[in-house]
């Protein structure tokens, strides 16, 4: 049998995380039972009949999962639209529909790439997060004051009254610990309403990162 | 409204078999999933879709019908390879004989001359 190029397994390997993505609302050991395998089959069949034959990874991920007896995804078209929770998985369905015309107008080798790499650095993502929540967090209990990386890194004259730097390091822990299982949570399939919550507050937060860059006391200490 | 007629499509109808299929071809032998794959194809089951044959193999592996075991390469990701259980045997059979007393009731409806040639021939 003809051995796949190198460029192909890199495409393989993409192409399965995009599989996985869409499997993410999945336990982690029902995924792997699903994706065990995955790579060597899909080798053998782009060896036979090239990485056209890769069907978009959601319905192939929807082909896998229905065949294994896995329920759908979490608000895709397999749910109940006559429930009185119909409106909501109305957005469910314009938000899946919104991420697949998306996908199928950047779709591409590079795209594919890019997308498996920020799969890898999702968790990275949800630490962020939890820092821009605990920099809100010490803009409103420090005022105008600058905003520190670590919680133990603020001056001591900044604190307001009842709040030290043990409640700081408390809040900061609380909150990417918060952010990290919300990221958890997230990955396996949301629905509305938290799924249009996390929305909002992703949104926010990267909006944010910027702005409390700017503020950040010791940004080119840690920087560079 | 009005009515539509359906006709035979063996997309559906490969997904009611696909099971029986799965375990006949893997009595034959042990096989990886793209194996088993083209294997089903090379028996005329062009529309299979390999998804749906992982799937199922994911399937009858979690109700006991499967075993797999994993064989590594050196040229690349290992390949998962599937038997067929005692279980997997009796279901098989079970299933087969389901399919037969399937196909000789459609045979009797679809085509009655035909299926009365075979019964007196047999």
């Amino acid at each position: 049998m003809k051995r796949p190029e190198p460029l192909t397994e890199v495409e393989v390997d993409d192409y399965v995380q995009m599989v996985r993505l869409y499997l993410g609302d999945l336990d982690d050991q029902t995924r792997d039972e699903l994706t065990d395998g995955l790579p060597a089959d899909l080798a053998d069949l782009v060896a036979d009949h090239g990485t056209e034959a890769l069907a978009d990874p959601e319905v192939y991920a929807e082909e896998l999962r229905a065949a294994a007896g896995l329920d759908p995804r979490p608000g895709t078209s397999g749910t109940d639209h006559s429930s009185p929770r119909r409106l909501l998985e109305h957005s469910d369905a314009l938000l899946d529909e919104a991420g697949r015309r998306v996908w199928r107008t950047v779709d591409s080798r590079a795209a594919r790439t890019v997308a498996s790499y920020a799969v890898d650095l999702r968790p990275m993502w949800w630490l962020v997060r939890g820092q821009v929540a605990f920099w809100a967090w010490q803009t409103a209990t420090a005022g105008q004051n600058g905003i520190t990386l670590l919680p133990w890194q603020r001056a001591a004259e900044s604190f307001k009254d009842g709040y030290s730097e043990t409640v700081d390091t408390v809040v900061w822990l609380v909150v990417m610990a918060l952010s990290l299982r919300v990221g958890r949570m997230a990955r396996r399939g949301l629905r509305t309403p938290p799924r249009l919550w996390l929305l909002a507050a992703n949104s926010t937060a990267a909006l944010s990162v910027l702005y409390f860059l700017d503020r950040l006391e010791n940004v080119y200490y840690w920087l560079w | 409204m009005r009515g539509s007629i359906r006709f035979v499509d063996a997309t559906q109808l490969l997904k009611g078999v696909l099971d029986v299929a799965v375990l006949a071809v893997l009595d034959e032998d042990d096989g990886y999933g793209y194996d088993v794959v083209r294997r089903l194809r090379a028996a005329g089951l062009d529309q299979v879709g390999d998804a749906s044959v992982y799937g199922t193999l994911r399937r009858l592996y979690a109700s006991g019908a499967l075993t797999s075991y994993v064989v590594p390469s050196t040229e690349g990701p290992h390949r998962k390879y599937y038997g067929i259980t005692p279980l997997g045997r009796s279901e098989l059979k079970r299933q087969r004989d389901e399919w037969v007393l399937f196909t000789q009731a459609i045979d009797r409806l679809v085509d009655p001359d035909e299926a009365d040639d075979q019964g007196r021939v047999r």
